[in-house]
């Protein structure tokens, strides 16, 4: 009989994330670091008439489970979003922000490295030149015309801007591309984060024999990512943080918040 | 928004006029308020720009003018005014052509 008590836990092998009620997998995160299960509840103290604690009565029982991510995980802040990653493909692209610093030419003109998207003229309305000390100089209209005064004109499918002859240095050109080959997610502020059922796979080794490896699963029918305060970093050595709020299933008689499940084999 | 609150300047006649970017941002079926201030004068600057960028020749591009309302054009900037005038000028159509479609 496997009845395994003490044991040692090499690691959380990955978190995977599922829809509750079709069982499909929304997210699966392997780099976890710090991950941690808590536990809490509420104490209500029944006291006599000089107020000396009697009994205390344990309701509202609550689970947490948090970890971090030692990667950015792009599904993973879409559930913290609220949201769905949207794909692109060559039916449903994109629009992706570009701004280019490109070196001004001899003949004054400027190529881009993308072709800017949007309905025919709108695509480009200004120019920023960036003077030799790094600071912002003259601005630049687009015009249909010639590029004289302070007009540049362009041509779309050369991807190339013309400014007045003379001018040098470098320009700033900001515009958007289409691109069949990007994802997107978006916070909205009418979203929350979705209720989503949790499989956490863990690795345990036998204290006697090490060599002995169980394979263990922590099991919450219930988690959600608690909103009230998601932060992504976005310096090179900050990592991806989660914390889910773990509830009980309602129509489950056992109310189970979570199982931890570890097998011999 | 103040009646006379202006961010933007017609790339056709020059005249001050006011844009949401953020109403363009969301769906629009008012993209060209980005650059002039309404749907003739856009009309207009793709007849010029299409006729600037060599994709229509002068014929093609005095055909499209044909169709634009130049009411004003009197007061357009030079480059724009020349521009219309370069176009039309061996095109057979003298001065102004009729107005544009509703």
């Amino acid at each position: 009989m496997f009845n395994p008590n003490e044991l040692i836990l090499q690691k959380i092998r990955s978190v995977e994330e599922y829809d509750p009620s079709t069982d499909e997998l929304m997210g699966r995160y392997t780099q976890i670091e710090e991950p941690s299960l808590q536990t809490s509840t509420e104490a209500t103290d029944v006291t006599d008439a000089i107020g000396t604690p009697i009994h205390t009565f344990y309701r509202n029982s609550q689970g947490t489970f948090s970890f971090t991510n030692s990667l950015h995980s792009l599904d993973l802040m879409a559930s913290q979003f609220g949201s769905e990653k949207v794909v692109a493909d060559e039916t449903k692209k994109i629009l992706v922000p570009v701004s280019e610093t490109v070196e001004i030419a001899a003949d004054s003109t400027v190529t881009l490295k993308y072709t800017p998207a949007g309905a025919e003229g709108t695509e480009i309305k200004y120019v920023k030149i960036i003077n030799k000390s790094n600071t912002f100089g003259d601005t630049y209209t687009i015009s249909p015309t010639s590029a004289s005064g302070k007009n540049f004109t362009l041509n779309k499918a050369e991807r190339k801007i013309t400014l007045p002859a003379g001018t040098t240095g470098r320009a700033f050109v900001s515009y958007v591309r289409e691109s069949d080959s990007a994802v997107k997610l978006s916070k909205t502020t009418d979203t929350i984060t979705p209720v989503r059922k949790l499989i956490i796979h863990a690795i345990f080794h036998d204290p006697c024999d090490a060599n002995i490896v169980y394979a263990g699963v922590i099991q919450c029918q219930r988690a959600q990512i608690d909103p009230t305060s998601v932060e992504v970093g976005l310096s090179p050595d900050s990592k991806h943080a989660a914390t889910y709020q773990l509830k009980k299933p309602y129509c489950d008689e056992s109310a189970n918040l979570f199982d931890i499940i570890v097998a011999e084999q | 928004m103040p009646n006379n609150k202006t961010n933007s300047v017609c790339a056709i006649c020059g005249r001050p006029y006011y844009c949401c970017s953020d109403s363009l941002a969301a769906k629009s079926f008012t993209p060209w308020k980005k650059i002039v201030d309404s749907k003739e004068h856009y009309k207009i600057f793709m007849a010029l720009m299409g006729y600037t960028n060599k994709s229509i020749d002068q014929k093609q591009a005095a055909e499209e003018l044909k169709h634009c309302d130049l009411d004003g054009m009197e007061h357009f900037p030079e480059n724009i005014r020349e521009s219309i005038e370069e176009i039309l000028k061996d095109s057979g159509e003298a001065g102004l052509p009729e107005g544009g479609e509703a």
